[in-house]
C-alpha cells in the first residue's frame, strides 16, 4: 500500500473545503426532493449524512455525483462545478450510489478492470493492473476477485463497491448506505476500513446512513436532512449540544 | 370444519393468489399504458382498412364493411400488437421476476411456484382478453360509423353471404377462436419465459418462434405442387401463427375439414407447452 | 481539463466491448445468426430462385446470389439480433443500475452513447460482412457459374461489377442496421426496461408502416434496397434521405438525452 501513500495529496487552499454543496434544490414534478441544502466537507474529514429513509440522502448523492442535475444551486468539488464541468469535478470523486450493483456476468476483477478503463489517471494496462490489485487488497477482496459477482454476498458487493470507488484514487469518497445488509461483524469491519481510508490514505469521506450509532463512532461532522430539508450541519459535539446524547438530539430534530 | 383445516394446510386459496397477481400486474405503469393498445390499434387498423378499400372491389370479402371490420382489423393486429403485448407480459412477469429474484418473496409465503405461475398465466390471459373485448367493441363502433354498411356482404372462403346482424355473430365466433389461439400462444410464451436466462433472451426466442412459424409455411409453399391440397392446408396450419392469421376464418368456413384439425393443433400446442411449463415449475418447486 | 486528463476513445470502446461480449447471450445470438446464414445458403441452392420484391423474381447464379441472403436474414437481424443487443446494451445495464458505476466516472456521456452505438455497429457490421463473404464465396462455389449477370438497376455486370454491386448493397444494408441500433438507443432512453425496449424497437419497425410507406425499409430491408438501387419510383426512392434523417435524428436525440437528462435508475 506504500504506493498509494507516496502519491502526493493535492490539498486545496486552506480557505476552500474539498466539497461545497450550495443551495441545492431539486424538484420532480411538484414534489420537492431537496430544498436549499448547503454544507461543506473539509479536506481529510469524515462527514456523516444522516436522515430517515426517504429523506433525500440518495437524491443528494445523485446530485453530487452528477447523475441528476439540481434545479438550482451547485456543487463544487476541488473548486470545480459538478453542474458546469462534471467530468473535471467527478475526476476527484469515487462513489457508491444507492447500492453496489455491478455487471453480474463478470467477475469482481473483470468489473474493476472494465471500470478502470474509464479513468484518465490509469492510462496503461500496467497501471490499471497495479491499481486493481491495490484496491482489492485494501478492501480484502483479493481472494474471491475471480468469481462472478452474482455469487457474491451483499457484504462482498459492498466491499467491491468501495474498491471501484477507490479506482481513480479520488480525494473524495461518497458512500451511500454502505452498511446496508451487513451483519454486526461486517459493520465493524466496514467502520475500520473507513477509518483506515481516512487516516492511512488521507481520503475525505461523505457517508450516508439512517443508523445513528454507525455514524457517531466515525464522523467528524454530521449533516442531518429530513424531507429534503437540511435541519442540521455541524460537528458531532455541536449536534449533541444541550441534548446530552446524539440520539436525543436526532430524535428531537426529527420530531420538531 | 375438517375442510377448513385442510385448506389451511394446503396454503393460500388459489383465488387469493390470482387476485394478488392481478393487482401486481395492474400496478405496473407499462401495463397500464399498454391497456391503451386496443383502442389505439383499432384506430390504426381502421385507417389502414380505409386506405385498402380504395384499391379493392367492393364485392370481395376483403373489402371492409361495417360488419367485417372487427374481423379484418383483428387479422391485422392479432399477430403483431397482441403477440407483442403477450411477450411483454410474459417477459415482465415471468423471466424478470424469476431471474431478478423477486419471486423469492412469494416462495416464503408458502405458495408453490407452480401455483404462482398458474395465477400469473390467468392474470395475463385476463388482461389480454379484456384487451380483445375492448378491441372488438371499438372496431364495431368504428365499423358502424366509418365504413359502408351494405345489406349483405360475403364471408371469407365462400362461407356464404350475411347481413350485418348475422355478421356480428360471425365476428363474435371469430373473436372466440382468437381468444383460444391467444391463450395457446400465451402458453408457448410462458414456457419460453420460463426457460429464458434473461428477459431479452426470452423475447428473442419468442420472436424467433414467431418468425419460424412464419418461415416454415412459406417454405412449404415451394412444395405446394407436390402435395395434395388437403394435406398442404393441414401442414400449413401446423403453424400457430398461420392459424392466427388465416386459420380462424378457415376454421369457421370449415375449409377442407380444417375445423377439427385446427382445434387439434391448438390443443397439441397447449398440452405440449403447458405440460413443459408445469413440469419446469414443479421441478423448481422441489429442488430450489 | 486538458487532453491528457481525458479518457481515450480506445479505452471507452474496449470497456463497452468487454461489457457486450462478456454477456453469454451476445455470443448465443451471434452464433444463431451465423448458423442461419449457412442454412440460408443451403436454402438458396435448393431454390435457385429469389426475389427482388414480391413482384420480381430472379434466377440465381454465381455472381448475383450474395445480396439475396439478406432477404430472410435481415428479418432475423432486425427482429432478433439488433433489438436484443440494443435492449441489453442501452437499456438492460441502465435499468439494472449497473451502468451507474460507469456514469459516475469522468467520461462524457454523449461519448458513452456514441461508443455504445459504435460497438454494436461494429458487431452488427461484422455479421453483415460475414453474410456478404459467405454469400459471395458460396455463390462462386455452389451456384451455376456465369461470366456475366444482371442485377436490377445495374444492368449487365461482369465479375468485378457484380462484386462492387453486392458490396454497395451490403454497405447500404449496414446503414439500415446502424439506423435501427440508433433507434434502439433512443427507445431505450425512454423505456430502459429491456423487455419494453425490445418490444418498443419492434413497435417502431412495425408501427412505421402505418405512419408512412417510406419507413417500410426497416421491415423489408432487401426489397427496399433493391428498389432503391434499381431506381424504381415509389416510396423507396427516398431511402437514402430517410436513412440520413434517421441516423442524424437518433444521434442528436441520443447524445442530447444522455448528456442532459437525469439518471434516476
Amino acid at each position: 500500500m506504500e504506493k498509494i501513500q507516496q502519491r502526493p495529496i493535492e490539498i486545496p487552499q486552506a480557505s476552500h473545503p474539498l466539497a461545497e454543496v450550495g443551495n441545492v434544490t431539486k424538484k420532480v414534478r411538484k414534489r420537492i426532493l431537496l430544498k436549499d441544502v448547503s454544507f461543506a466537507v473539509e479536506q481529510g474529514e469524515i462527514c456523516g449524512l444522516l436522515g430517515p429513509n426517504g429523506a433525500g440522502k440518495t437524491t443528494l448523492i445523485r446530485v453530487m455525483t452528477g447523475l441528476i442535475r439540481p434545479d438550482s444551486g451547485d456543487i463544487l468539488i476541488g473548486g470545480r462545478s459538478v453542474v458546469r464541468e462534471r467530468e473535471a469535478a467527478v475526476a476527484n470523486v469515487g462513489a457508491i450510489v444507492e447500492s453496489p450493483i455491478f455487471f453480474p456476468y463478470m467477475t469482481g476483477r473483470e468489473n474493476l478492470d472494465n471500470l478502470a478503463l474509464l479513468h484518465p489517471n490509469l492510462p496503461d494496462r500496467k497501471a490499471r493492473k497495479r491499481r486493481i490489485e491495490e484496491v482489492l487488497e485494501v478492501v480484502r477482496m483479493d481472494k474471491r476477485a475471480d468469481e462472478k459477482v452474482k455469487t457474491y454476498s451483499l457484504g462482498m458487493k459492498q466491499r467491491l463497491g468501495i474498491a471501484q470507488a477507490l479506482l481513480g484514487d479520488p480525494q473524495l469518497l461518497i458512500l451511500d448506505e454502505p452498511a446496508n445488509g451487513l451483519d454486526p461483524m461486517g459493520i465493524r469491519e466496514l467502520r475500520e476500513l473507513i477509518l483506515k481510508l481516512k487516516t492511512e490514505f488521507g481520503k475525505t469521506i461523505l457517508v450516508s446512513s439512517h443508523l445513528l450509532d454507525e455514524l457517531q463512532k466515525i464522523c467528524d461532522r454530521i449533516v442531518v436532512i429530513r424531507e429534503g430539508e437540511q435541519v442540521f450541519s455541524g460537528s458531532r459535539e455541536e449536534m449533541i449540544g444541550s441534548s446530552g446524547s446524539l440520539e436525543d438530539a436526532f430524535v428531537e430534530m426529527m420530531t420538531r | 370444519m375438517s375442510l377448513l383445516v385442510n385448506e389451511n394446510i394446503e396454503g393460500v386459496r388459489f383465488a387469493r393468489v390470482l387476485e394478488a397477481e392481478w393487482r401486481r400486474l395492474w400496478k405496473r405503469r407499462p401495463v397500464r399504458l399498454m391497456a391503451l393498445t386496443a383502442p389505439a390499434a383499432s384506430l390504426v387498423s381502421a385507417k389502414y382498412l380505409l386506405s385498402q378499400n380504395a384499391l379493392l372491389d367492393p364485392a370481395l370479402p376483403e373489402y371492409a364493411t361495417a360488419g367485417n371490420v372487427p374481423v379484418l382489423a383483428l387479422a391485422e393486429m392479432l399477430v403483431t400488437a397482441f403477440s407483442g403485448m403477450m411477450l411483454v407480459l410474459a417477459g415482465l412477469t415471468v423471466t424478470e421476476e424469476y431471474r431478478g429474484g423477486q419471486l423469492r418473496m412469494g416462495m416464503l409465503r408458502a405458495v408453490s411456484l407452480t401455483r404462482i405461475m398458474a395465477a400469473k398465466w390467468l392474470a395475463c390471459l385476463s388482461f389480454v382478453l379484456i384487451q380483445l373485448a375492448l378491441y372488438f367493441l371499438s372496431s364495431v363502433v368504428i365499423g358502424r360509423f366509418g365504413f359502408p354498411n351494405p345489406a349483405s356482404y360475403p364471408l371469407f372462403y365462400e362461407a356464404g353471404t350475411v347481413s350485418y346482424a348475422q355478421g356480428i355473430f360471425y365476428d363474435l365466433a371469430y373473436y372466440g377462436l382468437a381468444a383460444l389461439a391467444l391463450a395457446v400462444l400465451l402458453t408457448v410464451f410462458f414456457w419460453i419465459a420460463t426457460i429464458g436466462r434473461s428477459s431479452t433472451a426470452a423475447l428473442g426466442t419468442g420472436i424467433g418462434f414467431l418468425l419460424l412459424s412464419y418461415a416454415a409455411p412459406t417454405l412449404l409453399n415451394y412444395f405446394r405442387p407436390l402435395l395434395d391440397a388437403g394435406v398442404y392446408m393441414r401442414m400449413y396450419f401446423l403453424s400457430l401463427l398461420m392459424i392466427e392469421w388465416e386459420g380462424l376464418a378457415a376454421t369457421l368456413a370449415n375449409l377442407h375439414g380444417l375445423a377439427v384439425w385446427n382445434f387439434g393443433v391448438l390443443a397439441g400446442y397447449a398440452i405440449l407447452f403447458g405440460g413443459m411449463t408445469a413440469w419446469a415449475w414443479k421441478r423448481r418447486d422441489s429442488f430450489e | 481539463m486538458n487532453n491528457k486528463n481525458k479518457v481515450g476513445l480506445g479505452n471507452m470502446v474496449r470497456s463497452e466491448a468487454q461489457r457486450v461480449f462478456k454477456r453469454k447471450r451476445t455470443w448465443a445470438v451471434l452464433i444463431v445468426y451465423m448458423a442461419f446464414a449457412l442454412l440460408e445458403c443451403v436454402f438458396l441452392t435448393m431454390m435457385n430462385t429469389s426475389f427482388y420484391d414480391p413482384r420480381r423474381s430472379v434466377a440465381l447464379d454465381s455472381l448475383n446470389t450474395a445480396p439475396f441472403l439478406l432477404r430472410e436474414l435481415a428479418i432475423l437481424m432486425n427482429f432478433v439480433v439488433i433489438p436484443m443487443l440494443a435492449a441489453d446494451s442501452f437499456g438492460g445495464d441502465v435499468s439494472s443500475g449497473a451502468l451507474r458505476t460507469v456514469l459516475i466516472r469522468p467520461v462524457s456521456r454523449a461519448k458513452l452513447f456514441g461508443v455504445k452505438w459504435l460497438v454494436l455497429g461494429l458487431t452488427v457490421g461484422g455479421l453483415t460482412l460475414f453474410t456478404w463473404a459467405v454469400g459471395t464465396a458460396f455463390a462462386r462455389i455452389a451456384m451455376p457459374a456465369v461470366e456475366e449477370t444482371t442485377l436490377m438497376g445495374a444492368g449487365r455486370l461482369d465479375s468485378s461489377g457484380a462484386l462492387g454491386f453486392t458490396l454497395g448493397f451490403y454497405m447500404l444494408a449496414f446503414c439500415v442496421f446502424s439506423a435501427l441500433i440508433g433507434i434502439g438507443g433512443v427507445v431505450s432512453r425512454v423505456l430502459p426496461n429491456p423487455v419494453l425496449a425490445y418490444v418498443g424497437i419492434l413497435a417502431v419497425i412495425v408501427g412505421g408502416l402505418y405512419v408512412s410507406d417510406r419507413l417500410s425499409f426497416l421491415l423489408s430491408v432487401s426489397d427496399s434496397l433493391f428498389r432503391f438501387l434499381g431506381g424504381i419510383p415509389g416510396s423507396d426512392a427516398s431511402l437514402a434521405w430517410m436513412l440520413c434523417a434517421m441516423l442524424a435524428g437518433c444521434a442528436i436525440i441520443g447524445t442530447w438525452s444522455w448528456q442532459r437528462r437525469d439518471w434516476t435508475q
